[in-house]
Parts: C-alpha cells; structure tokens; sequence
C-alpha cells in the first residue's frame, strides 16, 4: 500500500469513529445543549404555567436543544395524589400540556408520561388533570403499578441505593425531562427535582428503610433527566407531600428550568425560603457530583413577566 | 295454534345478557372517577342488577331499603304469577348450572327425576332463614345462590380473567404501546381461588348428571319461589293428548316431569320452557289457575304435611342451637381487622354480609379480602381490610356504593372523608428513625387527614406523632410503612364506626389560630432569592 492509499484509509477509519461519536452525542442531545446554551438555570415568574414555559426553555436555547426530531421523549410529572393543581401537590397539568406541544413541535415521535403514584393511578392522573391533558394531546399514558415494568440495574458509584428497579420506560426513552412540584415534605422537608425520580422506580420503601437522603442522591447518578422544570406556580408550603387544604398553598407564579438537577433543587430551596445547605439530599447530591448546589458558579437568566 | 317458540329464546337472551352484565360487573375494578360514559353504563347496570337479586332483596329490605324491598316484591310476585321464571332468567348461579348441562344435552340422556328430598329441601330452607334472621350472615352466604355466584366470580373467575387481561396488554406493549393498564390481581387468593375452583367443579359436575339439583333441593330461594309456584296463576301441564313419548322428561332440567303419571312439579319447575319447545303434540300447556288452593295430584301433594313437620321439628332444635351457635361463631377470631366503611357496626354489619365478593372484586386498592378465620367462624368470607395489600384510598366510596344486601350501607363522598374505621397506632421501638437514625416518614407522606404528622426528634431528624383524635384508621399510614416484618404503625378497626368531622374542625382551627404567620410569610426580598 502507498502513502496516498493509507492517508484514505486513516481519513475513512478517522471519519467512521468521529461520526459514531458525533451521531452518539447528537442524539443525546446533550452536546448541542452545553455547547449553545448562554444560561444554565432559568428562573422565570409572573405567568401562567404555559407561558412560563415558553420563556424559561427560549432561555435554556430552546426545546430542539432537548428533543431532537423522531426521538422518545419521557416527561415525569409528581402525580402520587389524586388531587388538583390548586392542592399544590401535582405538577399543574397546563404544564405538562405545554412540554408535550414543544415536544411535539420539536419533532418527538412519542410521546409517554407516567409516575408509580402512591394511590391508584387512574384516579392519581384523572383528578390531577393530567390524564386529560395526556388523552387530548395524545401522548401516552404509561402503567406504573406493576412490578414487571421495572428492570434492576446497578448504579455506579452509589454509596446505599447499589441497585434498583427502573421503569423501562425511563430506560428506554431517549429524552427524559423531570417536570416536579416544589412542595413541603414530611420525610425530606423539601420535594423537588431530585426526589420527584423517585416515581420511575418500584421500590420506595426500600429508600426509606436505607438513608432516605442518600439514596435520593445516588438514584440521580444513574441516569440523570435532560432537562428539569420545576413547577412553582402552586407552592404547598406545609402539610406535605400530600396537603389536601387549599389555604397550605401559596401562589408563587414561578418556574425553574434546567438540565442539572441539583441546581434546580438549590434554587427551589432557596425559592422556597429554605437554605439548601438545610437539604441534606442536595448536599450529598453536590458531593456526589450529580449536579451542582453553588448557584453563584452558574449563568442564571432571571425572567419577570 | 301456531306454537310460540319466543319463549325459549327472549328467556335464553335475558339469561345470557343478565349473566354476562354481572360477570363484567365481578371483573372490573370500581373506580371513584368512573371512566368514560361507557365505564359508568357499565356500573349503573350492574349495581341495578345485582339488587334485583333475591336474597340481597331480602336483606336489603330487612334493613329498610326501600328500593330492595321493591325488587323482592317484584322477584315474588313474578313467582305469583308465572312460576320460577327467575330461577331460569335472573339467578347466575341457575345460569352457571345451565351451561353444564347444556354440554350434558349432547349425551341425549335423561336427567334423573328428582324424587323427594323436600326434607333436605325445606330443612336447608329452614336453617337459611335461621341464619337471615338471626344475624348468621356468612352461614347465609354460603346457601344464598347470588352469593355462592359471587364468590366464583370474584376468587375463581376474576383472577382468570385478570391474567388474561394483563396477558393482553403485555403483547401489546412489546411493541411500546400501552393500551391496556393492568389491572392488579386483587382478589387472588390462593385459599378461596382453589376452594372455589373446587366448589365449581363439583356444581358443574352436579348439574350435568343431575340438572338443577341444587336449585331443587338445597337453594332456600328456590324453596321460596316453588312455594310461591305452587299457587302461581300460571302453569305448566300436561295436557291429555300427551303421546307419552317422554322427549320432554329427558330434556328437563329440573327433573320434575314424570311423563308416566304426566304431571310437572310446579315448585320445582324453573319454567325454561324447553318441555313446550321440544313437544311435537304441543301436549305442555300453560294453564291458568282455576281455584286458588287447589289439591294437586302427584309429588306437589306429598310435600304439604310432610312440610309443616320438619318446619316445626326443624325450628325447635335450631333454637335449641341458638346459643351455640352465637358462641360458635367467635372462635378462632384474631386481630381486629377494621370492616368495609359504611358498615356502621360491627354486629350489624356480619348479620347482614353474606360474602359474596362484589365488593373485594372493586376495591380499588385492592385492600379487601375475604376473611379466612380473622373474624372468626361467624366473619368467614366476609371482608376486613388488610393494609399490607393497600389502604382505603380517602374518597373512595365503592364498596358502599356497590353492595347489593346493603351490608356496607351507601356514603357520600365527604362523610367517607371523616369516617373513622379505626385507629393507628405508632410503636416507636420500631420506627427507622428510630432504629437507624436516618429520616423516613412514609406514614406522615400520605396520612390525608394529618393525624400523622412529624415532631422533632433529634438534630434534624423528625419522628411521626399520632393524632387518634383525628385519625380515620384508613391505613395509608400502615401501608407504606416500609419496616419489615412487623410495621412501626398498625390500625386497629374499630367495633363501631364514628364520624370525627368536629375533632378535625377543632384541630385544623386551633392551628390557624397558632400559625396565621405562615401565610403572612414575606417573599424573598428582590425578584429571585438567588
């Protein structure tokens, strides 16, 4: 072989591997999103749930920047409750409604949502609203209340949680975007981005029986959502997760977007009068390095309407 | 004349479709939010059903419903009338029987005429209505026919139809749809599903070699309506131009022709019609009653001295058994389980359960099983809650909505919210927070009326306090508790439901005196706190 015949060949096997990896990358999505993206955490407020949304993610670069064309996108609403938006414990289902259209829009192929709800799913997504929303704008609403949907996988790197049972649906999805509720909790203080995974695995009670707090941060390392939006419209400030009084809530109007779940967390903490240093999740999510809780290290675009 | 063959066939069509609507009535689940137009069709045809069914009638009416009264009236005066045409159109278990001996019709044999027997009959019927009246509602339910139904269709045939469903959806879903959400298998229990599975056998196989066996001499509702038949306006008979070619007799199914002495049992002809179908010489009639008590000849005649003796004799040693019978029934009873909401109490509501499974099939947590012996032999079959199998969801009020013997009687929605059915109780020495000194807190999570909520406990951790005051025993709280094998929160179901609505008033108005602050909270100074 001459010099002109192996500078083909290594231009070839060079461009083989460089497009496996480009095409790898770009269907993760993740390598347009860090390098265009000028903000790493939107925080938006003064709206309606909706347009919240639109502002918040033309911020973050915009919804192409998360779901690519033909691709399966999994939303992940909180809907453990059989209560409406206004109880301020169910992610308001006008947003949900709003990311499946930009899903849509954006070029999803499908469309699915679901959560392992603490009463009986039908009833948790009927009075919610969300179920609704999903029937009318057609994505798929995914049963969660049987253990043969979830697989066991191990996670690397975790100190409790070593192993649990995922949904397949957030194994097999191709982008996953966390939509929780920041609220009050009775077992954690604070519910937001981190602990709202917590509904794409069987297991719970494990969780509660080994380190609730660390077990919340070693289930963000093992796959961490693309995007999460935190809905602040309804905040329960007391009595929660669960609530059930309408005079708990409080109308915050706001939403914090971002792609790192642990800073969504840090500023719903602190949106929410709490020091995250107070959080013992986000702490050892920090440490942890799923995310990070030092928000004066992140471009943050702050939208009043 | 032209001979009517309608009758078999609007006879046979009522049979299917009432059958079937109860069938789907047993398989899906209840739903507080019933889906869709076609979901709620569904269960206004099926509650309207199985009242129409006529020991739950019975019971329903004793309780003073007046709808239930109604339909036992209509359910009589039908026999009145026609005879008992409900044990061949209405009664599933009647229907069930029929499917085996409509395979038997290939063999082309006869079924046996049924010959005697009124002792056990009328003697079955006797301690039937012991049981009824004296608040023996198990011992009911295992000789009510809609409730032997029931339990089939809820312990035998439901856990079938489930696996199928679910199978269905599965297949579905290997192509990333899922159409079908799948249902939990929430009356599986392996005891009832084999003893069950083994009663049908047994029925089935009854009813091939021997028809309506069971209708004719163990069923007290039969022995009712064959007593109500006997002065029923009309009747079958054979008239004389019968050629004795005995077509009819062999494809009875009630065994009450006998062709040699060309007469018909009227008390235990279910009117299938089949006899007056299948005569070539349209020998059957339907004749009208001439004097009203009239002296038949034939079988009918021999049951009326023999009857008023058993009864008298029968009566004299049930009472005799009475105080046996009470002190029976509590044996082997363990932990008090609470009862289904609606029950009212704990005594009235066993007299009137006859277990028939309804309401564990639409459950839909799926948190109510039959009871094996938790209640003693008095509660076998009847539900208790289980909460290591779910929890009474906070709003939920099917199984008072559903019951046809007014067992669990009917609440609303916001009396459910306040019901207390029983008591949690934390046990400390238990508790993850505790043992382990991590956080949990699962019970407080989904307590829906916060008699569950936590207190500080040590650095930062929190430890759940119970509130009984305010607490409706719906086990959420027990249900999530992840400790193993005992849980660090049990509810204990109480002999006599309460509404605590004033003690959740008080408690939720004195902390809205305590705390006005926290809604008075100010906001973060500046647009965003970060």
């Amino acid at each position: 072989m001459n010099r002109r015949e192996f500078l083909k060949l290594s231009a070839l096997a060079a461009g083989t591997v460089f497009f496996d990896a480009f095409d790898k990358a770009s269907k993760a999505g993740r390598l347009f999103a860090r390098e265009n993206a000028k903000y790493d955490l939107a925080a938006v407020k003064n709206a309606n749930p909706e347009k919240l949304f639109d502002e918040g993610i033309k911020a973050l670069g915009g919804m192409t920047k998360f779901v690519r064309k033909g691709q399966k996108v999994l939303i992940k609403p909180n809907c453990a409750q059989p209560l409406g938006p206004e109880y301020g414990s169910n992610t308001n289902p006008l947003l949900i409604k709003r990311i499946i259209e930009h899903a849509r829009d954006a070029g999803a192929s499908k469309i699915y949502v679901t959560d392992h709800s603490l009463s009986e799913q039908d009833i948790c997504f009927s009075d919610s609203g969300i179920g609704a929303v999903c029937r009318k704008t057609g994505a798929i609403i995914v049963p969660a209340d049987d253990k043969k949907y979830y697989q066991e996988k191990t996670i690397p790197g975790a100190k409790r949680l070593l192993k649990t049972g995922f949904h397949e649906i957030f194994l097999e999805a191709d982008t996953v975007i966390n939509v929780p509720i920041l609220k009050h909790h009775a077992s954690t203080q604070l519910t937001m981005a981190m602990k709202n995974l917590m509904g794409i695995v069987w297991d719970r009670w494990f969780f509660h029986s080994n380190d609730l707090h660390q077990c919340i941060a070693d289930l963000s390392l093992y796959r961490k959502p693309d995007l999460n939006v935190l809905d602040a419209y309804y905040v329960l400030t007391s009595h929660g997760p669960r609530g059930g009084n309408k005079s708990y809530v409080k109308t915050m109007k706001t939403q914090i977007l971002s792609a790192d779940i642990v800073a969504t967390d840090a500023a719903g903490a602190k949106l929410f009068g709490t020091d995250p240093r107070e959080i013992e999740f986000i702490k050892k999510g920090h440490a942890m390095k799923a995310g990070t809780m030092t928000l004066e290290n992140l471009n943050i675009a702050r939208i009043s309407l | 004349m032209k001979r009517l063959i309608v009758f078999p066939v609007i006879r046979r069509t009522i049979a299917a479709l009432s059958f079937t609507a109860l069938l789907i009535y047993f398989f899906t689940a209840g739903n507080v939010n019933a889906p869709g137009l076609s979901g709620q069709a569904v269960n206004a045809a099926g509650a309207i059903l199985v009242k129409t069914q006529l020991i739950p009638a019975l019971s329903g009416a004793l309780a003073g419903i007046f709808m239930s009264a109604f339909f036992f009236a209509i359910i009589s005066l039908s026999a009145l009338l026609f005879g008992r045409i409900y044990c061949s159109t209405v009664c599933p278990l009647g229907i069930l029987q029929d499917l085996s001996i409509f395979a038997r019709k290939t063999l082309k044999r006869k079924i046996p005429l049924i010959r005697g027997k009124f002792i056990i009959w009328y003697a079955s019927t006797a301690i039937f209505i012991f049981f009824i009246f004296n608040g023996f509602g198990t011992a009911a339910g295992i000789m009510d026919p809609f409730s032997l139904f029931g339990k089939t269709a809820a312990y035998a045939l439901r856990p079938i139809a489930v696996y199928i469903h679910n199978t269905a959806g599965s297949l579905f879903e290997i192509f990333g749809f899922y159409p079908i959400s799948p249902a939990v298998n929430t009356s599986f229990i392996p005891e009832f599903f084999a003893a069950l599975f083994v009663f049908t056998v047994l029925l089935l196989t009854l009813a091939f070699f021997k028809g309506r066996f069971f209708c004719n001499v163990l069923c007290p509702a039969g022995a009712y309506l064959g007593m109500l038949s006997r002065f029923s306006l009309f009747k079958l008979s054979v008239h004389e131009s019968c050629t004795g070619c005995g077509k009819c007799e062999q494809i009875c199914r009630s065994g009450c022709i006998d062709i040699k002495n060309k007469t018909i049992v009227n008390t235990r002809c279910v009117r299938c019609m089949d006899c007056r179908d299948i005569c070539t010489a349209g020998s059957i009639r339907i004749v009208r009653l001439k004097t009203f008590i009239k002296r038949e000849t034939g079988s009918d005649a021999a049951v009326v001295n023999r009857r008023t003796m058993i009864i008298s004799g029968g009566s004299a040693l049930f009472l005799a058994m009475m105080p046996a019978g009470i002190a029976a029934s509590g044996i082997f009873a363990r932990s008090k389980h609470p009862f289904p909401p609606g029950g009212k109490t704990r005594e009235s509501f066993m007299a009137k359960c006859t277990g028939c499974g309804l309401c564990v099939s639409k459950c839909p947590t799926g948190v109510l099983i039959p009871a094996f012996l938790e209640n003693g032999l008095g509660g076998f079959a009847q539900p208790l809650l289980d909460f290591r199998r779910g929890f009474c969801e906070y709003a939920c009020t099917v199984c008072s909505s559903v019951c046809p013997s007014c067992a669990i009687m009917k609440i609303t929605s916001a009396a459910k919210k306040t019901l207390s059915i029983g008591k949690a109780e934390f046990i400390e020495s238990r508790c993850i927070v505790k043992t382990q000194n991590t956080a949990c807190g699962a019970c407080a999570e989904v307590c829906p009326t916060h008699a569950v909520t936590m207190i500080p406990y040590k650095e930062v951790l929190t430890i759940p306090h119970t509130d009984s005051q305010v607490c409706i025993g719906c086990g959420a709280c027990e249900h999530q508790c992840p400790v193993r094998p005992l849980r660090a929160i049990i509810v204990t179901g109480s002999d006599r439901h309460t509404d605590v609505k004033t003690a959740i008033e008080a408690r939720d108005n004195k902390a809205e005196e305590k705390t006005p602050a926290r809604k008075k909270k100010k906001p973060p100074s500046g647009d965003f706190p970060f």
